[in-house]
């Protein structure tokens, strides 16, 4: 059944001629992705859009047959971003499988690890690589009204932040020859620094094992990493009002811009960090420790929780085929028939789930790309539903915000919010933060949600700290839980990655991995029309964009456009796929846009 | 080579004024390698592009993962490349490279568009194009360098090393066999410290940058990890960890130092913080030409380590109880500092 | 260049060895290292050398050996 979406811009004149663009590859992302698209520049608007991307490397199908044990190592390996995310989520798989559970400090120490991650990794997609498109050399290249604006409105926040007007804030974040610019690569450093000392290395952890972590617990380790935290507390208390200056601005310089990347409230988070008192990774009590998380699980469908419940929320998971290059495998293998509980897993589940590639030429009528539509099967509606992750910090603090639950007095859900308290650093008092569930999905409000979403895991941060040295300074220092791998298992592991949705489900059989299917979040948010015909969630979100930009056809960058798509933080090397279109067979006329020069 | 004193080479004009780096991230990539690249302080990324070090050629970055252009503005340099008109370049390729022959059509990798097909225009394609036209080339990362993860057993894509691809006989236009800068990812001052060797090359500097057979440079992986390895000292006395999370030596869990060839154990990871088995993490060899197959399951003791830790154990013990003997000696004051009427120094004193 | 045909792998190629020790089963053959043998850690787990003049002297003061 298609579940649709109603666009909120009217379509007008459906003769208009299209001017066809394309951008390929789109950069400052991670990973390989090409938009296609046809532009209304009449009524403004993007009237068709594909994206693709073309590079496969085939993790589940090298992994067949190998050892569960190797599952962090290889799986860290998918991104090169965020691959510890992968190699923490295997952890939590091979966890359930094994039968064992993380000891509390290794828990804590991974806790530190992945809050120095989502510190890191935010950071530098906001403002080295997201920021470029708001930047003073863009800004003026695109829209030269919205600069001379910016020139001569103050920011509100300047005492905060030390910037004068939000002029002087594109100006900053200039790549490389702006100061912000540089002073955010210098804070992805140091937070790598703090991720490094409980994982070892970065991007692919060298001390995290299933069954918790190698990292040594001493005074120093958490030392070096609290007075790192503390420097980046103090940087936070900075980064956000200059963000909320600058997304405010926008607003106020273009009416109508927060239809820019608009969409359906249609999230899904799978929580993240775990409460190693409340956690002991059986999928018997997953209902129970995944809403002890300290980020809230759930699926949200217009502003409304439908379930917090992480055992629901991986019945409902489904992997559609719709313009992939694969053989589907409806007719193939069932691995798993029913989950511990008893509850019948379908056969487009995960766990089901065969990938068997077959290259062939793109064609974008048929058969376009490297990725399926993973779909969660509402059972109350029958809807397979295209949640998207809005870039991860977004899903994240409306689940959390709206389940109330998170509550560590550096953090606090309210039902419509979330409270952040950072406390006193060197030069400055403590401060707290107050993230609002706005009131759209879209591109503005995901990448406020993203610099937010960097304080809360710096408190996160200073919480897990005190736990971590309250249990050193007990003697509870046990890191790591041996354990035997048995002869055959299931398990399935509920992380965040950076950008939001992840989940790891392996099959064990001989005591080698039989089926191991990660699903990331990217695929979530750049799935393709299913088969079902629904669209996904990039197709709603760059359909609805309308076109602020001040160039026509000739030197046209699309900046709007570039704006929503990175908004949703693209990550790649999953491997992704965007279509969207009503299929209207219009007039075109194809012109060939660039022979710009700087 | 230079006529002025050594000491001035910073005034000394450079022999190439300007270099492309053009950064190839579709090949079978997690892009790991850029972002490791991002990590770097030593030097930095933004040092080398705004020129922190005179003397040097100016250098233009072209890396997906960081440009301000996006879609044809950033090709065109690539293609500006493959027509000669953007001499000298580094080609920097990272990911491993695909086998595009063993299938009747599509591709694993690919990145642009071939504007009359309307078919992409495969990674191998524009290696290439744009390989033997290279001042030099760099295969960053292992998965470049000798095949890494992607090219294990089983795999669906055939894929492998730069060095595989192109033959190990390969030249760049400026005479330089591939460099290869392995890890997994690539440790980030390994890599702009490579990257500074050339441009100091390129400006006449210094000879052709040392390379081993595995045509990695000679002083950054020279030594194995276990020459590096700050936890040594507990394998020489015989101490060997039982359990992940131990602060011993990892060998019997898992730990492949002995014999691989990598310097994070002396640098860190980061500003001389983290590593792998020095802070707890089994080396899994992820800078050998044989990774990953020939060290998996990685938790598994690797073979030889069951002779030689069983070696050590007798020396280990006779010298831990020699050593034991002159510790406590050393962790006594001598004798003669006390209080009370006498010196017990050894001076004499005449005039008190 | 590579001759096809040769060479080929078998896709379980890199598994576990029998007899060989598996890294997470040692500490059930050779019980806990020297050090950690009631749970927590004492100076042993740190040094061979002298470890008992490392422990901390007062039982209220924190057992905290170092890395």
């Amino acid at each position: 059944m298609a579940t649709t979406t109603q666009p909120t811009v009217g379509r007008q004149d459906t003769r208009s001629n299209l001017v066809e663009v394309h951008w390929d590859p789109i950069t400052r992302i991670v990973g390989n992705l090409g938009i296609f698209t046809k532009i209304d520049f009449a009524n403004r608007q993007v009237a068709e859009c594909y994206s693709t991307s073309s590079v496969f490397r085939g993790y589940s199908v090298f992994m067949q047959g190998k050892d569960p044990r190797d599952a962090p190592f290889i799986t860290s390996r998918i991104c090169g971003i965020c691959g510890d995310n992968h190699a923490t989520c295997a952890v939590y798989a091979q966890n359930m499988a094994f039968g064992i559970a993380t000891p509390e400090l290794g828990d804590w120490i991974i806790n530190l690890g992945e809050a120095a991650e989502y510190m890191f990794d935010h950071n530098l997609f906001q403002d080295n690589l997201v920021g470029v498109d708001y930047c003073e050399q863009m800004v003026k290249q695109t829209n030269p009204g919205v600069w001379s604006k910016a020139e001569n409105t103050l920011a509100p926040n300047s005492n905060a932040h030390g910037y004068r007007t939000i002029g002087d804030i594109m100006r900053a974040l200039n790549p490389f020859t702006g100061e912000y610019y540089r002073e955010a690569l210098q804070m992805s450093r140091l937070t790598r620094e703090m991720f490094c000392l409980m994982e070892g290395r970065h991007v692919h952890p060298s001390t995290l094992y299933a069954g918790g972590t190698g990292t040594v617990p001493t005074v120093q380790l958490f030392t070096d990493y609290l007075v790192r935290l503390t420097k980046y507390a103090e940087y936070m208390k900075k980064a956000v009002p200059l963000h909320d200056d600058l997304f405010n601005f926008f607003y106020e310089a273009l009416p109508g811009y927060e239809q820019v990347g608009r969409r359906r409230v249609l999230m899904g988070c799978w929580g993240s960090w775990n409460d190693p008192m409340k956690c002991d990774y059986k999928y018997e009590h997953m209902s129970d420790w995944g809403r002890a998380m300290y980020v809230t699980p759930s699926v949200i469908v217009d502003g409304k929780v439908v379930t917090n419940d992480l055992v629901q929320i991986n019945l409902g998971m489904r992997i559609l085929l719709g313009s992939s290059y694969y053989e589907d495998w409806e007719n193939g293998n069932t691995f798993v028939k029913t989950d511990p509980l008893g509850n019948p897993i379908d056969q487009r589940h995960p766990w089901n789930q065969t990938t068997t590639p077959r290259p062939q030429k793109r064609n974008f009528d048929s058969k376009y790309t490297w990725v399926m539509s993973p779909r969660w099967h509402n059972k109350e509606t029958g809807e397979h539903l295209a949640l998207d992750t809005g870039g991860g910090a977004i899903a994240r603090l409306w689940s959390t915000a709206l389940n109330g639950l998170v509550d560590i007095g550096y953090i606090k859900a309210t039902g419509q919010s979330v409270k952040i308290h950072l406390p006193k650093t060197m030069m400055a008092p403590e401060k707290e933060f107050e993230w609002k569930i706005p009131q759209w999905s879209n591109a503005i409000e995901r990448n406020r949600a993203r610099t937010y979403f960097q304080a809360y895991a710096a408190a996160a941060a200073y919480y897990f700290i005190e736990r971590a040295l309250d249990a050193l300074r007990h003697g509870r220092t046990k890191t790591w839980q041996e354990f035997k791998v048995p002869e055959e298992a299931i398990g399935c592991g509920f992380h965040e990655a950076v950008r939001g949705v992840l989940s790891h489900h392996v099959v064990i059989k001989d005591r080698k991995i039989a089926n191991y299917h990660p699903y990331p979040p990217t695929p979530w948010n750049a799935s393709p029309r299913d088969i079902y015909g629904t669209p996904g969630p990039y197709e709603d979100a760059v359909q609805n964009t309308p076109i602020f930009e001040e160039n026509g056809p000739d030197n046209f960058k699309g900046i709007d456009i570039m704006r929503t798509v990175r908004s949703f933080d693209p990550c790649l090397p999953c491997g992704v796929h965007m279509y969207l279109g009503n299929g209207k067979v219009l007039e075109t006329r194809h012109s060939s846009i660039f022979g710009m020069n700087h | 080579m230079s006529t002025l004193p050594v000491s001035r080479w910073t005034d000394r004009p450079p022999d190439v004024k300007e270099l492309h780096i053009l950064w190839i991230t579709a090949g079978l990539s997690c892009d790991g390698d850029s972002v490791s690249v991002t990590a770097a302080e030593q030097p930095s990324i933004e040092e080398v592009l705004i020129g922190a070090i005179p003397g040097l050629p100016k250098v233009h970055l072209h890396n997906p993962v960081l440009a301000a252009e996006v879609g044809d503005e950033f090709m065109q340099h690539f293609y500006k490349a493959e027509k000669g008109q953007l001499d000298p370049y580094v080609l920097v390729v990272e990911g491993s490279i695909p086998n595009e022959r063993i299938k009747k059509e599509g591709y694993w990798a690919a990145f642009g568009t071939n504007e009359e097909t309307g078919q992409p225009i495969t990674t191998c394609e524009w290696i290439d194009r744009l390989a033997s036209k290279a001042w030099g080339v760099i295969a960053v990362g292992t998965c470049a360098a000798y095949g890494g993860i992607h090219a294990m057993a089983g795999n669906p894509t055939g894929c492998m090393g730069l060095s595989d691809y192109l033959g190990k006989e390969f030249r760049s236009a400026g005479g330089l066999p591939i460099v290869n800068i392995p890890g997994c990812p690539v440790q980030p001052d390994n890599f702009t410290e490579t990257l500074l060797y050339l441009l100091y090359q390129a400006a006449g500097l210094t000879p052709i940058i040392p390379l081993d057979e595995q045509l990695r440079p000679t002083w950054l992986f020279g030594k194995t990890v276990h020459e590096g390895c700050d936890r040594a000292g507990y394998y020489e006395q015989g101490d060997f960890a039982h359990e992940y999370g131990s602060p011993k030596c990892l060998v019997k869990i898992g730990c492949w130092g002995p014999v691989v060839n990598c310097n994070v154990t002396k640098r860190g990871w980061m500003r001389g913080i983290g590593g792998c088995p020095n802070v707890g993490g089994i080396c899994i060899a992820c800078t050998m030409p044989g990774f990953p197959d020939k060290f998996m399951p990685f938790m598994d003791e690797p073979p030889g380590a069951h002779l030689s830790a069983g070696g050590i154990g007798g020396y280990g013990k006779v010298i831990r109880t020699l050593r034991a003997i002159t510790n406590n000696t050393a962790n006594k004051e001598p004798k003669w500092r006390h209080t009370g009427r006498q010196l017990s120094t050894g001076y004499q004193p005449k005039t008190y | 260049m590579a001759t096809p045909n040769r060479h080929n792998a078998k896709s379980s190629m890199p598994s576990h060895t029998p007899g060989t020790t598996r890294g997470e089963e040692l500490v059930f053959k050779k019980g806990p290292e020297p050090g950690r043998e009631t749970g927590t850690r004492t100076a042993r787990d740190s040094t061979a050398i002298n470890p008992k003049a490392h422990d901390a002297i007062d039982p209220r003061m924190p057992h905290m050996p170092p890395a």
